[in-house]
């Protein structure tokens, strides 16, 4: 490769050299001292949630931005509600859903595709990784078995909480993060999926006279069905 | 972007007289101001989180070196690629070569202020690249050919009336001109973008060393869709957004959305950590991250490493009177308000954006409610020493300050002329208020000035009886 091209790996180094020498200089130190050892999570204020019931909690929060919500005994259950709020609420029926959902009850007349959404995807099924109480969101972990597309190209969104995975603060989630990528212990952060997302209702906008408006890009509509049979 | 901080008292004056930009203003601060003080009123931790995010925030950029080479390594561990920019240009280079490479005809793009700071736009269109804009906000100005006028609601100027126009001209439709009807109207159109687009490019609100992933909060999805239906993903960050771990960005995403739209979250908060796995139904191929200095590291030297800890939540313009009553197309650069009365003269230059920092009112309330809790009033003061050292200040005010400080250094020559200053106001005054000053209609069209009662203090002091 040519000195001129921008991507060059010997010019890539000097800029970093020299970004990183500039750094250095302005701190007021020679060269890098020896790299530390990454510390513990650092402890850092947490919001008060006091309430005993994290479900309630977390469903007050969501709902005040304009998701919806049901909760159920299980995930058969949910999948009955889910009809029925569908035929009730006069939309699509789903195109799509997460692999782990494929399983269930669902009506024979539903095809659901685990792929990923395409343009003219109008509906999808997710499944949530863990719901968190302090503010009322949702954590999916993307991968094989939930397309981060489903988050965000339909119009109706439809998500499946366990209520057992619903913590109290992010702090909870990044503990409960760390072990389910290394259950028995070795370098959580070699399992890391590509994306992390948090999800805390529908899609808005603020950006025409400052009237917030649902739908802008992401769901219009998104509805969350907790069940608790592992509660 | 182009640099237009020369003509602030002229945009500033234009500012001032479009009754449209005026309403636009009066709504959006007391929206941002009502909504932030509720969010807040909620938390009694707000305190104890400020602090803590200063403390923070200090300790991380005394070892920024460090914290980014961590990050460095972390991204290539998870298959992305590091790419460290000295300035705008190198930025602007690497991003289109990475175009280039990717055989691009279409860039989405997510918001994001440094690819203003790197004019990455003009760049790319002059590539012959098609740029779309997403935030639905920089979408109406990119279709405007403006520059955004707010960091978190860039088209806060505009009128639904003039956005329905700008649609109806761009798009050849005929949008019902209701917030409803626009909003479909956008989405309708940026969805086929988002498809067709063949590079991605977001900003970071804050990198991650532990994990490699970048952080972007957005209420839109835009910045999700831009990054996960594009064969190639490019993050644009300044070198001061890296944190050690994913329990400093719980910190600083507490503090954000409470203090850029008064919600306790932003509806979503994605965090990247490089290209689509084997397997992986979607998401990009490519992951790359742009480190921008740009400046950066020098303010670390100096007086100004504490605007290193801003997290560009907008606050301090909310709650700017001045900002309140020009917007933000007067400060003429990509950082309104007293953010940007700090950041464009170190930016620019202090010469170039010499009236900036001169049009604060130093009434503080951009300190009071930063979330860092960066001393803005002190770095505009400190901004405008420079200044002074560098002997830009105007001749007159020069002359005027010397003169002051002359009388100023002389009690007796100081007392004599005020006792004659306080005889002569008094007479001017109408039921104690002054109405109008010879060449100062300026200061009193707008306002009156209590009138004094024509002695001064000291003599109303030892008329009391009171010792020299």
């Amino acid at each position: 490769m040519s000195e001129s091209d921008p991507l060059d790996p010997a010019l890539a180094a000097r800029r970093r050299d020299t970004v990183l020498g500039a750094i250095r200089r302005n701190l007021g130190r020679d060269a890098a001292p020896p790299a530390p050892e990454f510390p513990m999570p650092p402890a850092h204020p947490r919001l008060a949630v006091p309430e005993e019931d994290l479900v309630e909690r977390w469903r007050k929060r969501w709902e005040a931005r304009g998701g919806t919500s049901a909760l159920v005994p299980t995930k058969a259950a949910a999948v009955e509600h889910l009809v029925a709020w569908c035929r009730e609420h006069d939309l699509p029926a789903p195109t799509h859903a997460a692999r782990p959902l494929l399983e269930l009850p669902w009506p024979a007349d539903w095809h659901l595709d685990p792929g990923p959404a395409g343009i003219d995807t109008q509906s999808a099924v997710s499944l949530a990784f863990a719901g968190i109480a302090e503010v009322g969101t949702l954590a999916f972990l993307s991968g094989p078995e939930s397309p981060v597309t489903h988050l965000f190209v339909p119009d109706n969104h439809f998500i499946l909480l366990d209520a057992a995975t619903i913590v109290r603060h992010f702090e909870d989630l990044w503990q409960r993060l760390r072990h389910h990528l290394a259950p028995a212990g070795g370098d959580w952060r070699e399992r890391l999926p590509r994306t992390l997302n948090f999800v805390a209702g529908p899609s808005r906008t603020g950006d025409v006279e400052q009237t917030i408006q649902l739908g802008a890009h992401g769901p219009r509509r998104v509805h969350v069905v907790i069940f608790q049979e592992n509660r | 972007m182009q640099i237009r901080t020369r003509e602030f008292i002229p945009r500033a004056t234009f500012a001032l007289h479009d009754p449209n930009l005026q309403r636009a203003l009066a709504k959006a601060a007391d929206g941002f101001i009502g909504k932030r003080a509720k969010a807040i009123a909620e938390v009694p931790e707000f305190e104890a989180l400020r602090e803590a995010a200063r403390v923070r925030k200090d300790e991380i950029l005394s070892e920024l070196d460090l914290w980014l080479e961590r990050y460095e390594a972390q991204v290539r561990a998870v298959g992305g690629q590091v790419h460290w920019a000295r300035d705008a240009e190198d930025a602007r280079a690497i991003i289109r070569a990475l175009c280039a490479r990717a055989g691009a005809k279409t860039v989405a793009k997510g918001k994001s202020m440094v690819s203003e700071e790197i004019g990455l736009n003009e760049a790319l269109a002059a590539d012959g690249l098609e740029v779309i804009e997403t935030d639905l906000g920089e979408y109406i100005v990119q279709l405007a050919k403006e520059p955004p006028s707010h960091i978190i609601a860039p088209a806060v100027h505009k009128t639904k009336e003039q956005v329905a126009e700008l649609f109806a001209e761009h798009h050849g439709t005929t949008p019902e001109p209701t917030v409803s009807g626009l909003v479909t109207e956008a989405r309708q159109q940026l969805r086929r973008a988002f498809f067709r687009a063949d590079v991605g490019i977001t900003g970071a609100n804050f990198l991650i060393a532990e994990t490699g992933a970048s952080v972007i909060v957005t209420n839109e999805g835009n910045g999700d869709l831009t990054q996960t239906l594009a064969r190639v993903h490019i993050v644009t960050a300044g070198i001061e957004k890296v944190v050690p771990a994913l329990e400093d960005a719980t910190l600083f995403l507490r503090l954000l959305a409470r203090s850029a739209t008064g919600q306790d979250s932003e509806t979503y908060t994605t965090y990247s950590m490089g290209p689509r796995r084997a397997g992986d139904p979607d998401g990009p191929q490519e992951y790359h991250v742009v480190l921008v200095d740009n400046g950066r590291s020098r303010m670390l030297g100096g007086p100004w490493r504490e605007m290193l800890r801003c997290i560009r939540c907008g606050a301090c313009m909310n709650h700017c009177p001045v900002y309140g009553a020009i917007g933000g197309h007067a400060y003429g650069w990509v950082y309104p308000g007293p953010m940007g009365s700090v950041l464009t003269p170190l930016f620019v230059g202090l010469d170039t954006a010499y009236d900036l920092p001169n049009a604060c009112t130093l009434n503080g309330r951009c300190g009071e409610v930063c979330p860092v809790k960066i001393p803005l009033p002190e770095l505009i003061r400190e901004v405008r020493h420079a200044q002074q050292r560098d002997g830009l200040h105007p001749p007159a005010e020069q002359r005027v300050k010397a003169l002051w400080r002359r009388v100023a250094e002389r009690p007796a020559l100081y007392h004599g002329l005020e006792r004659l200053a306080v005889r002569l106001l008094a007479t001017l005054g109408y039921k104690g208020r002054i109405r109008r000053l010879p060449g100062l209609s300026g200061w009193t069209d707008a306002r009156d000035l209590p009138a004094p009662t024509g002695r001064t203090f000291l003599e109303l002091w030892h008329a009391k009886g009171h010792d020299e």
